[in-house]
């Protein structure tokens, strides 16, 4: 078979390919062949032809092939014929112009061929709603030895810091500047103006934009530092905690707890947990090239990645939760601080029982089953 | 120059291309890249800086940053040689020194210093030996219907130098202490004059970045120029064209040597005649200097049949015309009409919006707070019906919440073939252990196991959900029988026992051809029967159930 | 031989050629695109805080969307393209060739975090030098890797003879291998973009090819371009076209 014999041959494929490949395309196609346009369409129409004023003879077959033949085309049987047809031509030594053209349209297919499958599916809803029900859980569960660690770096100082500040009153200025220590004062002062004043939305928006901006990058970057060995996820893990317990111990210290407690204690379960578990994707990360067990050091930075992302992801969300809590429900000054502590228990309850429960399917259903005919005989 | 010994895979590339090539090229021998800059333009470096560095350090800068273009002549050197994979040594540097000299190093330094393609013009300068009127031409030609890509990669190599620079000092200033870092940035805002150790290390920082710069700048303007020749020239074609030539010479002259006496004599003429034809017919078009060596020479004609490519010249008219030629063909001819659409109606006077009056600034801030509390109490939507569902579904947070709204798993239908076998239940002979133990006396002994074997799995398929991915074997049958079935119940254990056996069998007899015995066939036919047949089930449920007992 | 080509064989046994990406093509992307995000946190800045406090917190929202999710976000829907990376001609995919993933892209752009550090990406220049396919560490982190985007070529071969049919079919008198012949017939592909003498002298360097050829060994390059006389360019022509099926 020569070239001229082999396009003849197969060409009808490649320009349903073609089609299938463009979207935009197969959309034209489709419209053209209804009649029933309405108005608007018609004009559009209308416009696009006047712009198409110079149609290639390529363009020209794909207008002449059959909508049906388009529709009833079988794309993976197509790719796997396309990829044939490339072997055949490469074998063959047909014209590098063929060959080009064939691999370019085996590429595109590839790609789409081997796409994920939940990016452009309508199950794209289900796979968010099992992640957050399923993998998320699943994944810190079977990391917990990360999280535990980067808990443990982050809450030690924390508490630590808070019981220290109660003795020492100035170590606060250990890891706060004077002007901060201000700031802070003036913030949660229960003489000041605004406290007991209700906040409008526009300023709780304000600050829910700000938090996510804010506490989310910090996450982040949490995550991305861990890649250096792990250090800079230590870093921030203990400075955090230094700090956030330096503000708490102080500001309990000088009796201003209770402004600051019932503040406090509505999104802390969220935002410390995600902070945690930032720190442990990091920590992941970055001991993943230290410690790599049998795999060699790349791969399990690779395999440790694919984890430590999903964490990540996870701990982006509940940074999004506890800026909401913070901005809208924290900031409230109308509800009871005992309302306050109690949702704030409730909140780390939720958390914890999220973590601890969530996702444990059964896995032996079959054998349920199995069991269950058994009974019934 | 051969082409033949080039390390550098040719095709007509892109210029983004090239400048990617370059750097991987410049990667690859960065050691004698990087060595024989430091034996070269070290000692410069050093003697202008003890010159002027502490009386006129503006000056010493100068100067450093004016000699670029004599710098650049040293890398170009080193890849112009590792390029055609020639053995190179700092020496070979050292004594390359004078030359560099020749090489219309004054008019770089001051005419052309501004120039922005420098890297690009370098080899027709210092490979090619070009200067001048000549040089221009040449540059001409080579730059002519071209992107001019060259003076772009220009501005990204100044921006690489600036960002590895910053790089270097940001590295530093990381290292120092926080207040030491501050006043060192301070000293150099506040622009005071330096003292010597800053100049010295500025100085230093400055040599190194130029070091790896000027090398990947220079390594991309010779790509971009090898890559314009290519395509100009085909060089891939070249290529593959004196490979060819060679082979079939050589392939003649085995064949040559296989033949005897005269046959061989004839040949070798033959071919000779033909590479002294066109070594003459060769010698005739680009160099008729070269020419008269080359007639006196016929019998090496061969591998001198080209003169070095480097220096022939393309007339430039012909090519002009070439060039115009290629631009009218249709391939660049192309248009396409773009329609947009344009306000043709008379311009409104643009209303001057006062945004500092007042009123305007409150409807504003008003929209806002109302689209604020809109947005409040969305949020809050959201969070009641996030807590709603919670409650609602709480006891499934625990065993698989997400049940309710795992990703729809297509519900796969039971199988009726596997591997090859007919496993619906109405293929199945009503009595499947008497039709077996019939075959088997019949001495059609894998039919029989067959049969056997397939109503099993059949009895799985329809009653355990038993599904398999395509392509699984008779092992994986098993392991899911083993796995999957509740070990807990007596019975069941027995099946299990009991479906290994018959696989065993039937492997034997299905693909070793052995034949299981007589007894033994006897008892698996009954106690399939016994496990799986449903009229035997219906009949004899009671007395089962005391077996099971 | 060096190259900045990289094959990924698929699972039917195609290779696939991805040409990786420098920073040089790299940086301008990025530059476009922070130009890109720059314009449009402009653009809110003077729209936004007319709306008060709401408008801020809008902003905010806004920046943080644009600084970490806009890059995941183009990569994931636009076939591995952000703007930038479209008017460059480039896109990401992961090393064996196929779409980035959600997981992967987040990954790469999250560790841009890393890849800046010092300053303006000198850390990731420096991974990109070292590393064989100019990734940075996110690319390494997140096994992916940034290629030229294959751009479909003219199709004029399906419906036009680039080579002269009025040209004498030869058939080759030695037989030739796969990358000979492609050569020759990508000769005739190219043979007008060269100049006729080059390529005369090129089509001349295949000697074998050119058998009982009438040579007048006499006659000047000059005055064969005069008569626009190429026995060896016509001859190689023929031969493109026997390969090319035109028998």
């Amino acid at each position: 078979m020569n070239q001229e014999q082999f396009i003849c041959a197969h060409e009808q494929q490649w320009l349903i390919m073609e089609v299938l490949l463009d979207p935009v395309l197969l959309k034209d196609m489709k419209e053209e062949t209804r009649s029933d346009l309405s108005w608007f369409k018609q004009w559009r129409k209308k416009r696009k032809d006047k712009k198409k004023i110079i149609i290639t003879p390529y363009q020209k077959k794909i207008r002449a092939l059959k909508l049906e033949s388009i529709l009833n085309a079988d794309f993976p049987e197509l790719y796997r014929e396309m990829c044939h047809h490339l072997s055949l031509a490469q074998a063959r030594r047909y014209s590098p112009y063929l060959i080009e053209h064939l691999s370019s349209l085996v590429d595109r297919a590839h790609q789409v061929f081997y796409r994920q499958s939940h990016i452009h599916s309508e199950s794209a809803f289900a796979a968010l709603i099992f992640f957050f029900t399923h993998q998320f859980p699943q994944t810190v569960r079977s990391e917990s030895r990360w999280v535990w660690l980067s808990s443990a770096v982050f809450y030690l100082p924390l508490i630590f810091m808070i019981v220290l500040v109660q003795f020492w009153p100035e170590f606060v200025y250990s890891v706060m500047s004077p002007d901060q220590v201000m700031g802070m004062e003036s913030m949660y002062d229960p003489q000041a103006d605004h406290i007991g004043r209700e906040r409008g939305s526009d300023s709780d928006s304000k600050m829910f934009g700000f938090y996510i901006l804010n506490n989310t990058g910090i996450g982040f970057r949490t995550f991305a530092t861990g890649l250096m060995f792990g250090v800079g996820s230590l870093m921030t893990l203990l400075f955090n905690g230094l700090h956030i317990g330096a503000v708490a111990g102080h500001l309990t210290q000088i009796g201003y707890g209770s402004t600051f407690w019932p503040f406090v204690s509505g999104h802390s379960a969220m935002e410390l947990t995600a902070i945690a578990l930032s720190g442990a994707a990091g920590l992941k990360l970055g001991f993943s090239i230290l410690i790599p067990g049998r795999k060699s050091r790349y791969q399990s930075l690779l395999d440790a990645a694919k984890i430590s992302v999903k964490i990540m992801a996870g701990a982006a969300v509940m940074f999004f939760i506890a800026a909401f809590i913070e901005a809208f429900w924290s900031s409230s000054q109308t509800i009871a601080s005992n309302v306050k502590y109690a949702v704030g228990i409730a909140m780390w309850l939720l958390v914890f029982s999220y973590f601890t429960f969530s996702g444990q399917e059964k896995n032996q259903s079959i054998k349920h089953k199995a069991h269950k005919k058994e009974l019934e005989k | 120059m051969k082409l033949e010994s080039l390390t550098l895979e040719v095709r007509p590339r892109t210029p983004w291309e090239s400048m990617d090539v370059a750097v991987r090229l410049a990667v690859t021998h960065w050691r004698l890249l990087l060595s024989s800059w430091m034996i070269t333009v070290f000692p410069l470096f050093l003697m202008i800086n003890i010159i002027l560095l502490e009386e006129y350090p503006y000056w010493a800068f100068f100067i450093v940053w004016l000699l670029k273009p004599l710098y650049d002549r040293v890398p170009l050197f080193v890849l112009s040689r590792v390029i055609f994979s020639e053995k190179t040594s700092w020496r070979d540097v050292l004594n390359a020194v004078p030359a560099f000299f020749k090489t219309g190093v004054f008019s770089s330094l001051t005419l052309y210093r501004l120039d922005p393609s420098r890297s690009f013009g370098l080899p027709v300068r210092q490979l090619e030996g070009l200067k001048g009127k000549s040089r221009r031409e040449r540059m001409h030609t080579l730059g002519r219907a071209y992107n001019n890509r060259e003076v772009l990669f220009f501005i990204l190599c100044a921006h690489l130098e600036s960002l590895i620079s910053l790089g270097l000092i940001g590295l530093a200033l990381m290292m120092l202490p926080t207040d030491m870092a501050f006043q060192s940035v301070e000293t150099i805002f506040t622009g005071e004059d330096p003292g010597l150790l800053s100049n010295i290390l500025s100085m230093v920082l400055y040599f190194f970045v130029m070091m790896i710069v000027e090398t990947l700048y220079v390594s991309g303007g010779f790509v971009l120029y090898l890559n314009r020749r290519t395509i100009l020239e085909g060089w891939d074609i070249e290529l593959v064209f004196r490979k060819l030539s060679k082979r079939a010479l050589l392939q003649k002259q085995q064949e040559g040597a296989l033949v005897q006496g005269s046959l061989l004599k004839s040949k070798v003429q033959s071919i000779l005649i033909v590479l002294f034809s066109s070594s003459l017919f060769l010698a005739g078009n680009g160099l008729p200097q070269n020419a008269q060596a080359l007639s006196q020479n016929a019998s090496t004609a061969y591998e001198k049949i080209l003169p070095p490519v480097s220096a022939q010249k393309l007339p430039p008219e012909a090519s002009s015309e070439s060039i115009k030629e290629t631009m009218e063909s249709p391939a660049f001819n192309r248009f396409k009409q773009v329609d947009t659409l344009e306000y043709t109606g008379k311009k409104e006077e643009q209303d001057d919006l006062d945004l500092s009056s007042s009123w305007l600034t409150d409807i504003f801030e008003s929209i806002g707070k109302t689209l604020a509390f809109l947005f409040e109490i969305i949020l809050w939507c959201i969070a009641l019906i996030l807590i709603f569902l919670l409650v609602k579904y709480h006891q499934h947070l625990q065993f698989g919440f997400g049940k309710l709204f795992k990703p729809k798993e297509k519900s796969t239908p039971i199988p009726e073939i596997l591997f090859g076998l007919d496993v619906r239940e109405e293929s199945l002979p009503d009595d499947v252990a008497a039709q077996a133990m019939a075959l088997y006396q019949q001495k059609d002994y894998r039919a029989s196991l067959a049969l056997l074997y397939r109503a099993t799995l059949a009895y799985l398929v329809n009653n355990y959900e038993f599904t398999l991915a395509k392509g699984a074997t008779e092992g994986d049958c098993l392991k899911w029988v083993e796995t999957r079935l509740s070990s807990k119940i007596e019975s069941i254990e027995l099946e299990k026992k009991y479906f290994a056996e018959l696989t065993r069998a039937w492997q034997l007899t299905a693909y070793a051809h052995r034949f299981v015995p007589e007894e033994q066939m006897a008892r698996l036919c009954q106690d399939w029967s016994r496990f799986y047949d449903k009229r035997v089930d219906s009949q004899t449920n009671n007395s089962r159930g005391l077996n099971d007992e | 031989m060096l190259d900045t080509v990289k094959t990924a064989e698929t699972p039917e046994g195609v290779e696939l050629k991805l040409t990786c990406v420098s920073f040089y093509a790299r940086g301008v992307a990025w530059l476009l695109d922070i130009l890109i995000q720059g314009f449009i946190i402009i653009l809110f800045l003077f729209i936004l805080p007319r709306l008060g406090d709401f408008g801020l917190g809008l902003l905010y929202i806004g920046m943080f969307f644009l600084n970490w999710l806009y890059p995941v976000f183009f990569e994931v829907y636009f076939q591995g393209q952000t703007p930038g990376k479209k008017a460059m001609k480039i896109q990401v995919l992961l090393i064996d060739g196929t779409m980035v993933t959600w997981g992967a892209s987040l990954l790469r752009n999250l560790l841009r975090t890393v890849d800046f550090l010092p300053f303006f990406y000198a850390l990731g220049v420096m991974t990109m030098l070292m590393s064989r396919d100019f990734r940075r560490l996110g690319d390494l982190v997140a096994n992916t890797v940034v290629v030229y985007k294959r751009e479909l070529k003219d199709n004029l071969f399906l419906d036009e003879k680039i080579l002269d049919a009025q040209a004498q079919t030869y058939a080759p008198e030695i037989v030739l291998s796969a990358k000979e012949q492609q050569t020759i017939i990508s000769y005739a592909e190219r043979q007008n973009k060269l100049s006729p003498e080059r390529a005369e002298e090129l089509a001349l360097l295949a000697t074998p090819l050119l058998n009982d050829l009438p040579v007048k060994s006499k006659q000047s390059l000059d005055d064969r371009v005069n008569h626009s006389e190429f026995p060896a360019s016509d001859r190689l022509l023929g031969i493109a076209n026997y390969l090319m099926g035109r028998r």
